[in-house]
């Protein structure tokens, strides 16, 4: 029988028929049909040891065969001539290639190690959601003629059913819990399923999944927590559960991983993927926190990642996938393990490379008129602009000097795979943005789909270039990321020059963006400094915005020190910018957020900074309501969690810090967890919690928030210290440390200080008490 | 960084660095130890660098620091009157972060490039760091090791002198801690430095070259027995031969 479907392409992963794939047309209806395939690696081995692979394929239970074929090795651009291995049974593919890395060296695999279902994508042309036409024939995909593409931008999604899974909202995670409230809801109506048995719990949860039929089950936890306790406790009293839609398959489950990155330790948890419906776990996929379902369809399609692979995958899997897409396209070999090592330069080349984007340290305190001005995505524009790439810097047929400082070479004879890669996304997001600007009060639910879909892009453009230089990237080189840096620090020295040039101050730069000031500049004067700069850099610049005032604050080690990466400031339209202060940071806790915003609220109004100097008082009161408040003892606990990440797993802990206390306080009640994972808590006075530290006579500092009870109170003295840190960010330049902070707001005597330690704006305290 | 910290290990390791140097050309040396195998092995770089010898450094732990040469150039050629850039120019360095791009390197880049340039001397740093990563499956990484090495005797026999500096680790893993005294097996001479009331002491164990392969067939290599610096006048700094012990032989290595 022969059926034709209009419609999307939802799901597809590898099964005994090859491929199996989900599609839903546009009433909503599923269909479920299947496509041989035949995925294939190759093998860059002499004619005479493919004896030795026959031997060993041979003694597989389904076909492997083997044949010569050409394809083009990425840094030599030379063809070469491969065996091309393939694998009938597409869920062996991992086996074959597994016994063979047992007998040939590990550089002469290429395509060995790329999932199956990309491939099938990287193959076909199809893509996650593509849009088009599909015959089925007696339940194999026949045939299909899309009408889309998986660059398109103005492409729909099928209307899809969503459940959601939950353990019943409360302000501890289900990772710090033993017992679950679980929760089903869909249709606009929740379902609790909570103190049933369990064998009730899952027939009820069968119920839910057979009328709601969902195509996502959207979790917080789900992989971690929810679904593996589900499915254990389904194999464990013997009744299936359906949460796959396809009933002949399994679950595609990963291990959880800590992982360094950036010289932090970060902690992934496993993946728990259906077939033939989405199970989209909030908790663990970066994307759906940052843009939701329109980022991750937006993602999904341009990467060819299935969906939620796609979700939990990083930006930089994201970004590869793309690469490894045009290899395929192209014709060129992807090889399995990144070797392509670094050539051999002198240290007197050395010192100028290993180098990053440059900073000029900012002039600290208050300022006023200051404009700042960015480069529109700086890094991606350049690897785009000037063709860089690991295949492309000092490539093999090219001499010329064209990095400067540098003097690598960089291909004038083929576009890298980097930039033809990321020229689609820069352009893509670019247009994103100009129909935002246009749709803005025209057209609210468009405005948000593009937000959304370009705010997924940033991420991308965000990590590429950091991807370049990582050593696990597949095409990533080091000589290309230090081109890039070199490119970088060329563009904003001669956006000063021009600047300077032009009468206007340098205040400020952080690699990509800097901060001038000339008085009675204008916005149209900077507008004109920006066509200049972009016209001599042929990179974008663009006027942020002129700040009716700034601050730059200090170091909290000197207070003569300025940080490159945190300042505050408001806008000429009222519009706040704040980078790096404590209302910015992850790990404030509320109260201390809450308390820096409403000062910097109170700012609002100020035009300049004598307006500011104005409303110190104001601030000064506001900081002391928040802390009258917290010393009163009356705060309330939930906005006085820390949140932090355990650095190793509690038995390695050796000192007495706080995340230490934590980790083993929550061991020693059963909950483990693993190194990168992170951890809530309340700090508590030591000597009145009546607790003591796990296997010490001592008592103990900070209680999991799991653990924690309202009547442990909460650490006065540390709280207060924070908050006063917290307000000294925002009124150090006039005169207000914590010191004479403490005084101040809770009647503390400061120390005498030297005069000379501060430049201040005295205050008379009776201005504001 | 302080260039003039260096000489409280002067004398034991110009002794060191004569006998690097004053070897025919074409020898696997191996300096293993405490972190400061990295600064001995730069001192020794430097020298070198000042006798007008190129130099070709492979790095697979990040511990190349580049700004104590341009320290040290800057001060030595304040004083023997050549440009720093042009002792800068002299060394020439390649960075692996994974173990197959430090296989690449050893196996592909270097001996062409060491040719091409004519350094006869080569300094490794961390060869089997990333080695540890347990990523790599094992299988590949000891085949890999396989390869490197037969490389570096190739080199060797090409009348390259090599350096290979590592840190001292205890993994968790004892099939990687097995890949360490493997590649000591395969050395010339090796030397190790430990830490003695804040004096480097180093000390020379055996050449593996000479007893390994004849008197260590049985296997005891690398276990750990009484300490074979008692009774030698190791403690004070200078460079000691330890003798070979017996005829199971040891390393000399102790965790």
């Amino acid at each position: 029988m022969f059926t034709r479907i209009i419609g999307w392409l939802f799901d597809v992963y590898p099964s005994g028929k090859g491929i199996t794939l989900w599609l839903i047309d546009r009433e909503g209806t599923k269909y479920c049909a299947s496509r041989p395939f035949v995925p294939s690696l190759y093998m860059h081995i002499a004619e005479n040891e493919e004896r030795h692979v026959a031997a060993l394929t041979k003694s597989f239970p389904f076909p492997v065969t083997l044949y010569r074929v050409v394809r083009r090795e990425i840094y030599s651009n030379q063809e070469w001539n491969m065996l091309s291995v393939n694998v009938s049974d597409t869920t062996q593919f991992k086996n074959v290639v597994w016994k063979l890395e047992r007998s040939f060296p590990h550089f002469v695999f290429f395509n060995s190690d790329i999932p199956v279902p990309q491939m099938f994508f990287y193959e076909t042309g199809l893509f996650p959601l593509a849009y088009g036409e599909y015959g089925i024939q007696n339940g194999i995909l026949t045939e299909w003629n899309l009408n889309d593409s998986y660059d398109s931008i103005t492409y729909t999604l099928p209307p899809l059913v969503t459940m959601k899974l939950n353990n019943r909202s409360d302000f501890i995670s289900p990772k710090f819990r033993k017992h679950y409230q679980l929760e089903v809801s869909y249709e606009g109506e929740s379902f609790s399923l909570e103190d049933e048995e369990p064998t009730n719990i899952l027939h009820s949860l069968n119920r839910h999944l057979q009328r709601c039929d969902p195509d996502i089950i959207h979790t917080q936890f789900g992989d971690a927590i929810l679904l593996p306790m589900l499915t254990s406790l389904s194999a464990e009293l013997k009744i299936p559960l359906q949460l796959n839609r396809d009933a002949t398959a399994g679950y595609f489950t990963t291990k959880e991983s800590s992982y360094f990155v950036y010289g932090k330790i970060a902690h992934k948890d496993g993946a728990f993927e259906l077939a033939g419906r989405w199970h989209l776990d909030v908790e663990n996929s970066f994307m759906m926190g940052e843009s939701g379902l329109d980022g991750i369809a937006e993602i999904a399609r341009l990467t060819q990642l299935p969906v939620q692979h796609q979700s939990r995958s990083t930006i930089g899997t994201a970004l590869s996938s793309m690469q490894l897409s045009w290899a395929y396209r192209n014709g060129y070999l992807v090889p399995a393990k990144k070797r392509e090592p670094e050539d051999f330069k002198s240290a007197a080349t050395l010192l100028l490379a290993d180098r990053g984007g440059l900073i000029f340290q900012p002039k600290l305190g208050f300022h006023e008129q200051i404009a700042e001005l960015d480069f529109v995505s700086m890094y991606p524009s350049i690897m785009v602009q000037h063709n860089v790439s690991p295949e492309t810097v000092n490539c093999r047929c090219c001499v010329n000097e064209t990095v400067p400082e540098l003097k690598y070479a960089i291909c004038t004879e083929r576009t890298g795979i980097v930039p033809s890669t990321l020229k689609p996304i820069v352009d893509r997001r670019s247009w994103y943005k100009k129909e935002k600007k246009r749709l803005k009060k025209l057209n609210d639910e468009r405005w948000h789909l593009y937000d959304h879909r370009q705010n997924a892009l940033k991420w991308i453009l965000v990590t590429c270039f950091g991807y370049l230089g990582y050593k696990n990237a597949r095409f990533g080189k080091i000589e290309a990321h230090e081109s890039v840096n070199a490119f970088s620090r060329e563009k904003i020295l001669q956006a000063k020059e021009i600047a300077e040039a032009q009468g206007f101050e340098f205040i400020h730069a952080i690699v990509d963006c800097m901060w001038l000031k000339k008085a009675g500049a204008t916005e149209r004067d900077y507008e004109q400094l920006c066509a200049e700069v972009t016209a001599t850099t042929k990179v974008e610049i663009s006027l942020e915005g002129i700040y009716k005032w700034i601050l730059f604050p200090s170091s909290k080690m000197d207070p003569n020190i300025p940080t490159a990466n945190k300042y505050v400031g408001y806008y000429s339209d009222d519009e706040i910018k704040i980078r790096g202060i404590e209302v910015r940071r992850r790990d404030t806790p509320v109260f201390i957020k809450r308390m820096q915003g409403e000062m910097l609220e109170v700012l609002k109004p100020a035009r300049d900074i004598n307006d500011v100097e104005e409303l110190v008082p104001a601030m000064l009161s506001k900081a002391k309501e928040f802390i009258e408040l917290l010393r009163s003892g009356k705060a309330n606990p939930l906005e006085l969690v820390i949140k932090r990440h355990i650095t190793q797993e509690a038995d390695d802990y050796k000192n007495r810090s706080a995340s230490a206390e934590v980790a083993k306080a929550l061991d020693e009640a059963g909950i483990k967890l693993a190194p990168g994972e992170a951890i809530e808590y309340i700090l508590v006075d030591a000597c009145l919690s009546g607790r003591q530290a796990t296997g010490k006579k001592k008592p103990q500092k900070a209680i999991p928030l799991s653990l924690y009870s309202f009547d442990e109170g909460y650490d006065i003295e540390k709280y207060t210290e924070m908050a006063l840190k917290a307000v000294e960010t925002l009124l150090l330049p006039f005169g207000w440390d914590v010191e004479k902070l403490r005084g101040c707001l809770y009647g503390f005597t400061p120390k005498k200080r030297k005069s000379s330690e501060r430049q201040s704006t005295q205050l008379e305290l009776g201005s504001f008490e | 960084m302080n260039i003039n910290s260096t000489p409280t290990t002067l004398v034991p390791y110009t002794t060191l660095l004569r006998r690097f140097e004053a070897e025919p050309s074409g020898k696997l040396f191996c300096l293993y130890g405490d972190r400061s195998v990295f600064r001995l092995s730069l001192y020794a770089a430097s020298h070198a660098l000042l006798s007008n010898i190129p130099i070709a450094l492979v790095d697979g732990t990040n511990r190349f620091d580049v700004y104590y040469i341009a320290e040290f150039a800057r001060r030595a050629t304040h004083q023997q009157r050549i440009a720093p850039e042009e002792l800068l120019q002299r060394m020439f360095i390649s960075r692996a972060f994974t173990c197959y791009q430090m296989e690449a390197t050893l196996t592909e880049r270097l001996p062409a490039f060491a040719q091409r340039k004519h350094t006869p001397i080569i300094i490794i740093f961390g060869l089997l760091d990333s080695f540890y990563d347990e990523q790599a499956p094992l299988f590949e990484v000891k085949a890999s090791i396989q390869r490197i090495i037969a490389s570096l005797h190739k080199l060797k026999q090409q009348h390259f002198s090599i350096l290979l500096a590592s840190q001292e680790m205890k993994l968790a893993s004892s099939e990687r801690n097995a890949l360490f005294p493997k590649l000591k097996s395969a050395m010339d001479e090796v030397f190790r430095v430990t830490e003695n009331q804040g004096q480097p002491r180093i000390v020379h164990e055996m050449s593996y070259g000479k007893y390994l392969g004849i008197r260590n067939q049985g296997g005891s290599h690398g276990k750990n027995g009484p300490d074979i610096h008692h009774g030698h006048p190791a403690g004070d700094g200078k460079l000691v031969q330890v003798p070979p012990r017996n005829a199971e032989g040891r390393s000399g290595r102790t965790r």
